[in-house]
């Protein structure tokens, strides 16, 4: 049988009023990292279940620390649910830089009718377009499954940096966008028409896409996958789309992103504890929607002192089985693609964006989880989702 | 090392018999080792389909490839074979903590399972080949394992007329050292097993997936237990590599030694399950010796590196849930691959 033929119940976790953790001190402590904290978050190092699960604990936004607190109806002009910003980003004030919002396939040629292996190609021909992609930390690159430095004399080393890009489409000025092939190294259609980035596979950090000579003011595509292809089982798939990816998820759909790292300061470290950064975070949480009133996110919590939970050990981000959620990316910068010869243009990712987005209290409301208990991993990435329109993740290179 | 002995007195027994063989058209055809089943929950393809285009899988490379797994000439000391550390009733695992090799030399890791490999896209625990016949050679060379230099085993294989015979029908030329590869790795293609009750209740057939089992298949799924970020529903393994709280310091550092970064130390890859009630101990080290402790290990949030990955934490499981979870292991089992005799010499 078919796992997904089981019939899980999905089913929207606020609605179910979590209020399990301990969450209780008013203490956000601003501009500092020596905040009194609240209890909350204790344990959640240890846990990182339903018990450890805060209730409307809020640090507000970064570099904030404690916990508790309230913020109803805090929903920091986010996403909402697919289709309340219909997809399409707001450009960005530099124009080197973009935002996102909420819906599959808006700007970019539309929600496809299917997830075939192996597309239709879009366009007959073109120059093959690289977008080599940079993860950045602190403004330089991210090494990967190494020690990155971090204010205060800290340690960040990623252990898993990975996500999918989907429906390209580039931006011309008067003229719609041009949806555009994702490509292969050797320049056939992606399978799937999806490009998988894994830090860890140096042979994936470069986006290919097929682009017909002609001036762009810039690309847009999903960070993550359509609707369409999201929907389907892992099972019988080829990569990008198989479990081997690391993106699979039991029940709903694949994960956007995903993100591990590891965090140490000077003083930390003892054994499972200060080790990674696990230590301190918590209060993941949920209020009950009260007359309305828009949950309350959670963020920081029993963090006080701690600078490690500036730094989310683990962030996954994924949509569901109902409705398309991957979130639209817009970064306008106008480039020229010749009618031969190479052409590249590179695309950073600023890690430090998405940490402010997964610890960004935002309103909850509506988010649809896996069955059981849920990880704070699932409740950063939504919230890292659902901040998306007020942060700039992706840019191109200067 | 009575797998090796039996090995070894299977081979010896063939190189005694070769001329008294009966002829192919009077013998019945074995049993085919090729299948173009896709079980469910596996990725696409058959293991004909994602056998590599210069060595596309064929009854005649498979069954080369059997005969060279079973065969001790491959050691230095000739009473080692592949087989003598992979094990069928074991899931072609071993119950020692670490494999012995050539004069009783022992390696620092557990021997892995070996079946749907096919599906697989690296091998050893350090995921340190992409191929499985980049693999194939290496434990052929190892000084810990069979430690024969790769040309001098095709040399002894070419010493032999029946090797050479089925060499020449399987590639066409006498053995090479690429031909010797491609013959392992296809017979280590076939082995397939996917007829577990897991496996059945995969394809609709509930009768032998108890309550526990379901319950336990729960605890599995979702984020009560976890084990799904890496051990997805299918396959049950995403071949990642990661750090799960089992090493904990020492000269062993697993993906490290094959990247030299240190944010790699201590990962290892990510098994599948199948038939892990099969093959004890557990870990890439063998150092937890049973499935009842591997729950506890990973309830206990691993042992207390600190470079243990980030999604190891406590889970504080009930007892019940650590039975159930234990059921829903066991219901992987599958009998009929550990038994078949289509895998044996």
């Amino acid at each position: 049988m078919n796992r997904r033929g089981r019939g899980w119940l999905i089913f929207v976790v606020l609605s179910t009023g979590i209020a399990c953790g301990n969450s209780s001190g008013p203490n956000n402590a601003p501009e500092t990292l020596a905040g009194a904290g609240g209890g909350a978050g204790a344990g959640a190092g240890a846990g990182g279940i339903a018990g450890t699960l805060g209730n409307a604990g809020t640090a507000g936004t970064l570099p904030a620390s404690g916990a508790g607190g309230s913020s109803a109806g805090a929903g920091a002009g986010g996403g909402g649910t697919a289709g309340s910003s219909a997809g399409v980003g707001q450009a960005g004030s530099s124009g080197a830089s973009g935002s996102a919002g909420d819906g599959a396939g808006a700007g970019a040629g539309g929600v496809p009718q299917g997830c075939p292996i192996a597309p239709a190609p879009r366009l007959s021909s073109g120059t093959v377009m690289e977008l080599p992609i940079e993860v950045t930390f602190g403004g330089a690159p991210l090494l990967f499954a190494e020690a990155n430095p971090v204010p205060g004399g800290g340690m960040l080393t990623p252990l898993g940096v990975r996500f999918y890009v989907s429906e390209v489409a580039l931006l011309r000025d008067g003229a719609e966008p041009l949806p555009v092939d994702v490509v292969t190294s050797t320049t056939t259609v992606a399978p799937y028409g999806v490009h998988f980035f894994n830090a860890d596979d140096a042979a994936s950090t470069t986006l290919r896409v097929l682009a017909p000579a002609g001036e762009y003011a810039g690309i847009t595509f999903l960070w993550g996958l359509a609707h369409a292809c999201n929907v389907l089982n892992p099972d019988g798939n080829m990569a990008p789309l198989s479990a081997t990816s690391g993106m699979s998820w039991p029940h709903t759909g694949f994960l956007f992103f995903r993100y591990e790292g590891r965090v140490t300061f000077p003083g930390q470290g003892g054994a499972g504890e200060g080790g990674t950064s696990s230590a301190g975070m918590g209060g993941a949480g949920a209020g009950a929607p009260a007359g309305g009133a828009g949950a309350g996110g959670a963020g920081v919590a029993g963090g006080a002192g701690n600078p490690s939970s500036l730094y989310p050990p683990v962030i996954h981000m994924g949509g569901n089985l109902v409705e398309p959620l991957a979130p639209s990316i817009r970064i306008e910068g106008a480039f020229s693609v010749p009618a031969m010869g190479p052409v590249s243009k590179g695309l950073s990712v600023a890690l430090d964006e998405i940490f402010e987005g997964a610890l960004t209290d935002v309103d909850l409301t509506g988010f649809v989880a896996p069955p059981g208990p849920v990880g704070e991993e699932v409740l950063l990435g939504e919230r890292l989702r659902r901040s998306m329109p007020e942060l700039t993740v992706f840019a191109f290179d200067p | 090392m009575r797998f090796g002995r039996a090995a070894l007195a299977f081979s010896l027994g063939t190189l005694g018999g070769c001329s008294d063989e009966p002829s192919p058209t009077k013998a019945t055809p074995p049993p085919s080792l090729l299948t173009e089943q896709i079980p469910a929950g596996f990725p696409a393809g058959s293991i004909v389909d994602r056998s590599p285009s210069d060595n596309t899988l064929t009854e005649e490379r498979a069954a080369l490839g059997k005969r060279l797994f079973y065969d001790t000439r491959l050691s230095r000391t000739s009473d080692v074979a592949c087989a003598t550390c992979h094990e069928q009733e074991h899931a072609f695992a071993e119950p020692n903590i670490v494999s012995s090799g050539v004069e009783g030399r022992t390696g620092n890791r557990n021997a892995p399972a070996l079946m749907n490999l096919a599906w697989n896209e690296s091998f050893f625990w350090d995921g340190r080949t992409s191929t499985l016949e980049e693999q194939a050679g290496k434990p052929i060379e190892n000084p810990d394992e069979m430690d024969l230099p790769i040309d001098d085993a095709v040399a002894r294989v070419a010493e032999d007329r029946s090797y050479v015979a089925a060499f020449t029908a399987a590639y066409g030329e006498p053995p090479t050292e690429a031909s010797l590869r491609k013959a392992l790795a296809s017979f280590v293609r076939t082995l397939v097993s996917a007829n577990s009750a897991y496996d059945r209740h995969l394809r609709g057939d509930d009768s032998s997936f108890d309550d526990a089992a379901v319950r336990g298949e729960f605890v599995f799924l979702s984020d009560r237990g976890g084990c799904f970020h890496c051990h997805p529903a299918g396959m049950l393994t995403n071949e990642g590599l990661f750090h799960n709280g089992t090493y904990a310091g020492g000269e062993d550092t697993g993906r490290e030694l094959v990247t030299g970064r240190s944010g790699d130390m201590g990962k290892f890859k990510v098994p599948g399950l199948r038939n892990i009630e099969l093959t004890a101990p557990y870990m890439h080290d063998g150092s937890v010796p049973t499935l009842e402790a591997v729950i506890d290990q990973y309830d206990r949030g691993g042992n207390g590196d600190p470079t243990t990955d980030p999604q190891i934490e406590a889970l504080s499981l009930t007892a019940e849930e650590k039975a159930e979870l234990l059921a829903f292991l066991r219901s992987l089992t599958d009998l009929d691959f550990s038994t078949d005799p289509r895998f044996r010499p």
